[in-house]
């Protein structure tokens, strides 16, 4: 499943020269992509001007005065080293945990027969469907009973059981070719050795794209970590900006720095990884957390 | 691929799976399986199948600060059936989820089309700046609009252009939807490009060239090919638009925090749920509002695959 660029309609083949078609079109297109472009260029833009200035210059294309006014702030008045820190440490905790656990049972599922397996993979396939505010309560419960609240493992750990990524895991061993692994239980390789040896090594494709998706949907997500986390000091990105947005009298000046802040990483990993962002999300059901 | 065959001892192992009565307990087959499915269904059972049953059991009870509850029967659902507040977050909350299918089946559609015709150049460049907004997290999403949105901000700016009055968006009960329908434009049209790019190419070109040799225009092609044929991949997005807009919480969350915005026209369900349970701590109410927001998610998906005959075919 890749986005394909072949054209649907003959190419007439005549003449490579580009048709006023051509060009109306593709200027159409562009007017869109610029318009699509401008909420970034606003962000930056609005992080640089004055802070009395962000809301009564909020239609000013081109600022009068730019100004790091606002990151020198917000640096000194908030904790958000620490809310990096802490997104960085939820990212990488809940990849890494998600890709082990996920990759473990997609082998059960896909390599083994054992009784119940698919009565065990529709089940686990259909919780996908379950709506998240449907475990907020009892989550959070059940995070203060195992005494959780307000650590990097609460908002990790419930969050690893990932159904689509399993899925997803499964279809991709279930490609593999069959025959190597034949062959090395012919050679008497147990499960285990086949998994570490063989399977880890083919499946490493797919674990680019599920780290892409979990480290995404890690980095972003606030209502688990906002109901979580409860000392300013453990907040990730996303949770303290809105508690900044939330102040009785909101600080856009420190809340559109901190946006700033947990933009920017993504759109480097973007630019690097374009085609795998790509790829790898549009082979998902995203944003149904 | 390396098969380690080191100890080739080929014969040994005549068959490949489990059919060796005298395996060591670690390597029998289901035990083997159950290694490696151990983490994943632990976390499984406890962190979503017992929590859902949770959900259940506490949309019965009555919380009195934690560990304390007090079965009510049917008095937590009673209460739904009567909640004014709930009913327009409700309302709200459908109103946002038929406002972006309205626009984010058909606008990403017709530029996936567009995309992907011979008429534009630079392809995967547009696609990809489609695709930025994809990756900014809901909170910032929020952050920008506010600022887009504002009374003298750039959309304001933008339509006096053409000579519409300034809309105050973010301060107006009836203008807060369609403000958050507008944002999730930006948001989401990228990634259905995605879909429905992929959806498109997977029609075979020749389709195309019988039709453009029976003189079928490129209108008709998209209309009478492109459209019908991308029927899966169109129920596809449409599931999940359904799904995220039934739970729209960020937003609203950043723009007008818990309170629901001008007149709670922007109270999303999930935001009303989210005030209930962790402003009021009515905990066993708050899941009963989960519980039937989740089987009203549940009827809409249905009814949509319904109406697009999912359950006509045997898959």
């Amino acid at each position: 499943m890749t986005v394909a660029q072949r054209k649907p309609l003959i190419s007439s083949g005549t003449s490579h020269r580009p048709t006023v078609k051509k060009i109306a079109m593709t200027s159409v297109v562009a007017v869109i992509a610029i318009a699509f472009l401008i909420p970034f260029y606003w962000l930056l833009v609005s992080s640089l001007r004055e802070p009395q200035r962000i809301f009564a210059d909020a239609g000013q294309f081109f600022p009068s005065s730019l100004t790091l006014q606002n990151f020198r702030t917000v640096f000194n008045e908030t904790p958000v080293v620490s809310w990096f820190a802490n997104s960085v440490i939820l990212t990488v905790g809940s990849t890494v945990g998600s890709l082990v656990v996920v990759t473990m049972a997609a082998y059960a599922l896909a390599q083994i027969r054992f009784p119940f397996r698919n009565t065990i993979f529709v089940s686990i396939l259909a919780s996908q469907m379950l709506p998240f505010h449907l475990l907020l309560i009892p989550l959070f419960l059940l995070m203060i009973q195992l005494n959780l609240i307000d650590t990097h493992l609460g908002v990790i750990v419930p969050m690893l059981a990932h159904p689509f990524g399993l899925f997803y895991m499964r279809q991709y061993m279930l490609g593999l070719p069959q025959a190597v692994f034949d062959a090395a239980r012919v050679d008497g390789a147990s499960d285990y050795r086949i998994f570490f040896r063989i399977v880890l090594p083919m499946v490493k494709p797919a674990l680019a794209t599920l780290a892409i998706i979990f480290a995404l949907e890690q980095w972003n997500d606030l209502l688990w970590p906002l109901i979580v986390m409860r000392s300013e000091g453990n907040y990730p990105l996303s949770v303290g900006m809105t508690t900044l947005v939330g102040l009785y009298r909101p600080r856009w000046d420190l809340v559109i720095a901190v946006a700033v802040i947990a933009v920017v990483p993504i759109m480097l990993m973007f630019v690097l990884l374009r085609k795998q962002f790509i790829n790898g999300l549009g082979q998902f059901g995203t944003g149904t957390k | 691929m390396a098969t380690d065959t080191t100890h080739a001892d080929a014969r040994s192992g005549t068959s490949p799976r489990g059919r060796k009565p005298k395996r060591p307990f670690l390597h029998r087959p289901a035990v083997v399986a159950m290694v490696f499915l151990l983490p994943f269904l632990v976390l499984y059972v406890v962190f979503r199948v017992y929590a859902v049953g949770y959900a259940v059991v506490l949309s019965f009870q009555e919380i009195q600060g934690i560990g304390s509850s007090e079965w009510t029967g049917l008095d937590n659902y009673q209460r739904v059936l009567t909640d004014r507040t709930g009913f327009t977050a409700l309302r709200n909350t459908m109103l946002y989820t038929i406002g972006t299918l309205l626009v984010l089946i058909p606008v990403p559609f017709v530029l996936a089309a567009i995309l992907r015709s011979r008429w534009v150049a630079r392809q995967s460049m547009f696609r990809s700046i489609l695709f930025l907004p994809v990756l900014t997290s809901l909170v910032v999403v929020g952050v920008v609009f506010s600022l887009l949105l504002s009374t003298n901000g750039l959309l304001n700016g933008f339509l006096g252009l053409f000579g519409v009055p300034a809309q105050a968006w973010l301060e107006t009960r009836h203008l807060a939807i369609p403000a958050m329908i507008i944002m999730a434009t930006w948001r989401w049209t990228g990634i259905n490009i995605i879909y429905f790019t992929t959806g498109l190419s997977n029609i075979p070109n020749e389709l195309y060239e019988s039709a453009a040799v029976d003189g079928a225009g490129p209108i008709r092609q998209f209309w009478h090919l492109s459209v019908p044929l991308s029927k899966p991949i169109i129920l596809f997005v449409t599931v999940l638009t359904i799904f995220g807009g039934f739970q729209l919480f960020v937003e609203p969350l950043v723009l007008w925090g818990s309170g629901g915005g001008p007149g709670q026209g922007g109270l999303s369900a999930v935001v009303h749920l989210y005030r209930t349970a962790f402003t009021s701590f009515d905990l066993g109410y708050a899941s009963a509002i989960g519980v039937v927001l989740a089987a009203i998610i549940m009827v809409f998906s249905l009814i949509m695959l319904k109406a697009f005959g999912f359950f006509a075919k045997d898959r």
